[in-house]
């Protein structure tokens, strides 16, 4: 393989990436530049850059809304995030487990079971959990989040757990199991450190997913103090939209996006680089 | 707390078993796994149960009202500063507050409702009044010996806060309806800002606007607002669509006819096109035309008028026919307070909304955030303390001096709406001539009336 | 091959979490709207029972279901190859050594972080309205503007683009499964004297496969009932020509109460769902390969 082969190639590479980089944040780069421009120029203007810079936008909106300022809504987020995404990776991990290395009576038809679990349309079991939950006085707390998650409510994240244990050959099992460990050890010894590409995608989606959640956090959460950002954002819009300082809903949309961003950044090396060879020779 | 135990049984058991792996067989083990997983459950169970009772005490030590409303910061906090004067007057009651914008607040009252969990004081809007009491008595009947209502109009009283005879709900604020005018742009396109309106007028005049200038026009309506202008026609000529025996009232010839005049509309540039404005679908405000200034008016509930950042703006009639059967000019409270029929603290409830409607210091803290008053002790109250808005009292004079009848709630709801939005819309993109959208306008809600 | 995987009753204890919350959040519910499916049900009274009532209605005199079914399975065709091709085609260029790949992987994952937003409703609107963005690019060079969201035969394309630019997730799961194939595989092929083709050919893309089918599979399920982007630009307009499933059957339950009905639309969805997830399913088995047997 000659090097200027792989010199073009590179070439080509970037300038893909950096293109296609390019085009996919536009949005994204316009939202900051709308967060810097006054109310009226958002919606008069096609530029991306404020004619006249307006820093106020972030902080007019910090104040959030009322009594409630947005800091504390970032806080709730956290106190409903962190627990859900933490008791989801235990519990996929557990019954992913299961399902990837143990054969029991009727294993298929409950894998099945519970693969067709991801396809049943939440709208459907909305009204019948909301009156469940309202009975256990769960109501304006984030408990019916948590448990959910905590119960393996995620098939998808417990999918996700058995194809990866799936991939891991059955070989690690067995020398482990001939040196005498049990099932416990061998998920926690031998398994899981080879799953961390898995454990870091489940806790990556996971905690945007819950972060970014709208419609569950309406009708669970009502107490303005405990809103987290995704209500917090909307609280401003009237039904008289032009009260709605706009730019500030962009400066703090960008703003509310800087955790999971921050998440993911640091996390993503570990999680993807860090898999490179272990236990993969025979 | 269970996190940390969790952590410790996957952490803590594979150490241990390090150092007695030769002496422990298999069974064992796996009972040691099944009684830490258990004992996990049940305390995690135990843990959420215990929080719940925690909730459940707190409330009953004091009065805990729940007040839940819709809007925007200014009213969020004048409403709020009006619940801390409260509370100072009586400390044994605390009032906390449940607010969000307007979008989503509707799916989440019906789901508090349906789970039992609804605020004790709910702000509710009037055309939801009969959906909801009908589906199941949600709303308690209003105490008047709780309740002073001697100093609203009684007509408001008995048609718009009530069902079936008992009233159970109070107004907040009177709107009405009528046309927002840009008289700077009007002035530009040859037109005088201060003409009384009406549908011939709408035309001949009207198509100057983008006659002058092709990215103008006349009228900012989105599909919802220009529907708002149909029925308007409509009611003039026939006195409305449906009525309140849920028959429909119109002639199949009066929709052509209707159908026919607004054609002229999307011809001569009146209105903007759909496939431009439905993307702001009952949110003409938002529209990038509208924001420019690059529509001369719009249809609005006097209640929800906004001046923001708009020069020359002013308020002007609908356009009104000669003869017309009915001005079909609608007069609603802008919204409503209602109390919850579950409510464990109804009398608590009520003596808290004698206060907002009737102590002066609430009337004096919550102003016009909700609309001008319909106390007239209120009106006459911010009217000396000069808070009522001029542009606002004027939208409301001329809005009231031609209210027409109450429309039929069987027209406002909300799966009628949707029917006659659909064949509208597609008339308006041109797929349908008026006779074939006047055929479609009666079967569409012949069916939907047949349902609900 | 011999089943190496441990036999008896241990497996049960692993998947008790499961268990639990199966029968109770996931059962009961299902259940009890699956018995609602046949009622008439407005949320504030109670559950009248009514039949196969809803479900004639649906196959028969519902105008909307057909038009949302097709506007669905438009954007389901559509979003879910594209979304799949970029993620891969992304995640490949990634996974050389490029500096600053830690920043380009954030930054192709950040539309995917911004979810639902609010935001993301003024943003569409803004790039592709008459006079937005993409347009006016369009005119400087010189090609013909469209109505991207007005026209309604392109408006569920645009829809279908939210969906489309937030690959990131995909693009993650992909870059996870590369990272994972052994490299003594690549070296083995390297000695044996492969050009890069048939490397991608005959090992990368077979050791993605398993990986290939979970995106797959479970991107076809998320946009059989994704409402989101049609809840927040286009409210399923112009004249419906967004009107995804999952706002239809939003709307029936939550605006017009018909939690009866809603019930019923989302059984006919939970069974095409099913359909097309079996069809996957059952042929996997003949281009799928794994490192261990099922």
């Amino acid at each position: 393989m000659n090097k200027k082969h792989v010199v073009v190639s590179k070439a080509i590479s970037y300038f893909l990436l950096i293109f296609l980089a390019l085009v996919m944040l536009y949005p994204l780069l316009w939202m900051a530049g709308g967060a810097l421009k006054s109310n009226n120029e958002i919606f008069g203007s096609i530029n991306l850059l404020p004619k006249n810079p307006v820093f106020s936008a972030f902080q007019e909106g910090w104040g959030g809304s009322g009594q409630v300022s947005f800091g504390r809504f970032l806080a709730n987020t956290f106190a409903l995030v962190i627990p859900t995404v933490l008791f989801t990776v235990v519990s996929s991990v557990l019954v992913g487990y299961g399902f990837a290395r143990f054969d029991f009576p009727f294993k298929r038809m409950i894998f099945t079971i519970m693969l067709s679990t991801m396809m049943l349309p939440a709208t459907v079991v909305i009204i019948p959990r909301y009156i469940f939950f309202s009975r256990l006085g769960w109501l304006d707390t984030y408990l019916p989040f948590i448990v959910p998650a905590a119960l393996g409510c995620y098939p998808f994240f417990t999918y996700l757990m058995v194809q990866f244990f799936r991939g891991l050959p059955m070989e690690l099992d067995e020398s482990a199991k001939m040196d005498g460990c049990n099932s416990a050890v061998i998920l926690v010894r031998i398994l899981l450190p080879l799953c961390k590409s898995a454990i870091f995608s489940v806790i990556i989606f996971q905690f945007v997913w819950t972060w970014n959640d709208f419609f569950n956090v309406l009708i669970y959460i009502s107490s303005v103090i405990k809103y987290p950002v995704a209500l917090g954002l909307r609280l401003s819009i009237d039904i008289v939209s032009s009260n709605v300082h706009w730019n500030s809903l962009l400066a703090l949309s960008l703003v509310s996006i800087i955790p999971p961003v921050v998440l993911f950044f640091s996390a993503q090396k570990y999680f993807i680089e860090g898999i490179a060879t272990t236990g993969m020779k025979n | 707390m269970i996190l940390i135990v969790k952590i410790f049984v996957l952490c803590g058991f594979p150490m241990g078993f390090d150092n007695t792996q030769k002496s422990m067989n298999k069974e064992e083990s796996m009972k040691k796994v099944f009684v830490l997983l258990s004992v996990v459950v049940i305390a995690m169970g135990g843990l959420f149960a215990n929080g719940a009772q925690e909730q459940e005490n707190a409330s009953q030590e004091k009065s805990a009202l729940r007040m839940s409303w819709w809007g925007g910061d200014s009213r969020h906090k004048a409403t709020l500063d009006a619940i801390a004067k409260y509370q100072e007057k009586y400390p044994n009651v605390s009032i906390s507050g449940e607010y969000s914008g307007w979008d989503g607040y509707y799916q989440k009252l019906v789901t508090q409702l349906a789970g039992g969990t609804s605020a004790d004081v709910m702000q509710v809007s009037p055309e939801w009044l009969d959906e909801l009491m009908s589906k199941g008595n949600v709303f308690a009947e209003i105490d008047k010996n709780l309740v002073d209502t001697s100093k609203f109009d009684k007509r408001l009283l008995d048609e718009d806060c009530s069902y079936e005879g008992k009233l159970v709900s109070m107004p907040n604020g009177i709107s009405t309806q009528c046309m927002i005018i840009d008289r700077g742009l009007l002035q530009r396109s040859g037109i005088n800002p201060d003409t009384v309106w009406d549908w011939d007028k709408i035309i001949s005049m009207g198509k100057k606007v983008h006659e002058t200038d092709p990215s103008c026009y006349f009228n900012g309506s989105d599909p919802e607002t220009f529907r708002y202008f149909f029925e308007l026609y409509m009611a003039q000529i026939a006195g409305g669509i449906i009525d309140d025996d849920k028959t429909i009232m119109c002639t199949k010839d009066q929709l052509v006819q209707a159908f026919t005049y607004f054609k002229q509309w999307f011809d001569l540039g009146i209105v903007e096109p759909f496939a431009q404005t439905s993307l702001y679908y009952m949110k003409w405000d938002q529209n990038p035309t509208w924001i420019n200034g690059k529509s001369a008016t719009a249809f609005c509930w006097t209640a929800i008028i906004n001046m923001a950042g708009k020069k020359d703006m002013d308020v002007a009639r609908l356009p009104i026919m000669e003869n017309a059967v009915d001005t079909g000019v609608r007069m609603l409270p802008a919204q409503l307070f209602a109390v919850n029929a579950n409510s464990k603290h109804k009398q608590e409830a009520f003596k808290f909304m004698n206060y907002l409607y009737n102590d002066p210091d609430a009337t004096s803290i919550l102003g016009i955030c909700r609309g001008i008053p319909a106390n007239s002790n209120a009106l006459d109250q911010l009217s000396r303390e000069g808070k009522v808005d001029p542009v606002y009292s004027k939208a409301t004079k001329i809005g009231l001096s031609v209210v027409g009848k109450k429309r039929s709630s069987w027209q406002l709801n909300t799966q009628v709406m949707q029917a006659m939005q659909d064949v509208i819309d597609e008339f308006a993109f041109g797929k349908l001539t008026s006779e074939q959208a006047a055929d479609k306008f009666l079967t569409n809600l012949q069916n939907v009336l047949a349902e609900i | 091959m011999k089943n190496k995987r441990r036999k008896g009753y241990a497996g049960y204890l692993y998947i008790l979490p499961w268990v639990i919350g199966f029968f109770t959040l996931q059962l009961v519910p299902l259940i009890n709207s699956f018995a609602y499916s046949f009622t008439s049900f407005s949320i504030l009274g109670s559950p009248e029972f009514i039949g196969l009532e809803n479900y004639r209605k649906i196959f028969t005199t519902d105008p909307d279901f057909l038009q949302s079914l097709a506007v669905t399975f438009r954007y389901v065709v559509m979003a879910v190859p594209v979304k799949l091709l970029f993620a891969l085609l992304v995640a490949l260029i990634l996974n050389q050594e490029i500096k600053g790949i830690g920043l380009f992987r954030t930054l192709y994952y950040l539309p995917s972080i911004l979810g639902g937003s609010v935001a993301i409703s003024v943003l569409w609107k803004f790039l592709f309205m008459k006079d937005g963005i993409v347009n006016r690019f369009l005119s400087l060079l010189h090609l013909v503007p469209l109505d991207w969201l007005g026209n309604p035969r392109l408006s569920i394309w645009t829809i279908g683009l939210v969906t489309v630019w937030q690959f990131g997730s995909s693009m993650i799961l992909f870059l996870a499964g590369l990272k994972q194939i052994p490299k003594v595989l690549y070296e083995a092929a390297r000695i044996d004297g492969a050009g890069s083709m048939r490397i991608f050919w005959k090992i990368t893309l077979p050791e993605l496969t398993p990986i290939l089918l979970f995106n797959l599979v479970m991107q076809t399920i998320n946009a059989f009932q994704d409402f989101t982007p049609a809840f927040i630009i286009t409210q399923g307009g112009p004249m419906k020509s967004t009107y995804l499933y999952g706002l239809m059957l939003y709307n029936q339950g939550f605006k017009y109460f018909k939690m009866g009905y809603a019930s019923a639309l989302s059984w006919v969805l939970f069974i095409i769902i099913l359909f097309f997830t079996g069809l996957s399913l059952k042929s996997s088995s003949s281009w799928v390969h794994y490192g261990d047997t099922l």
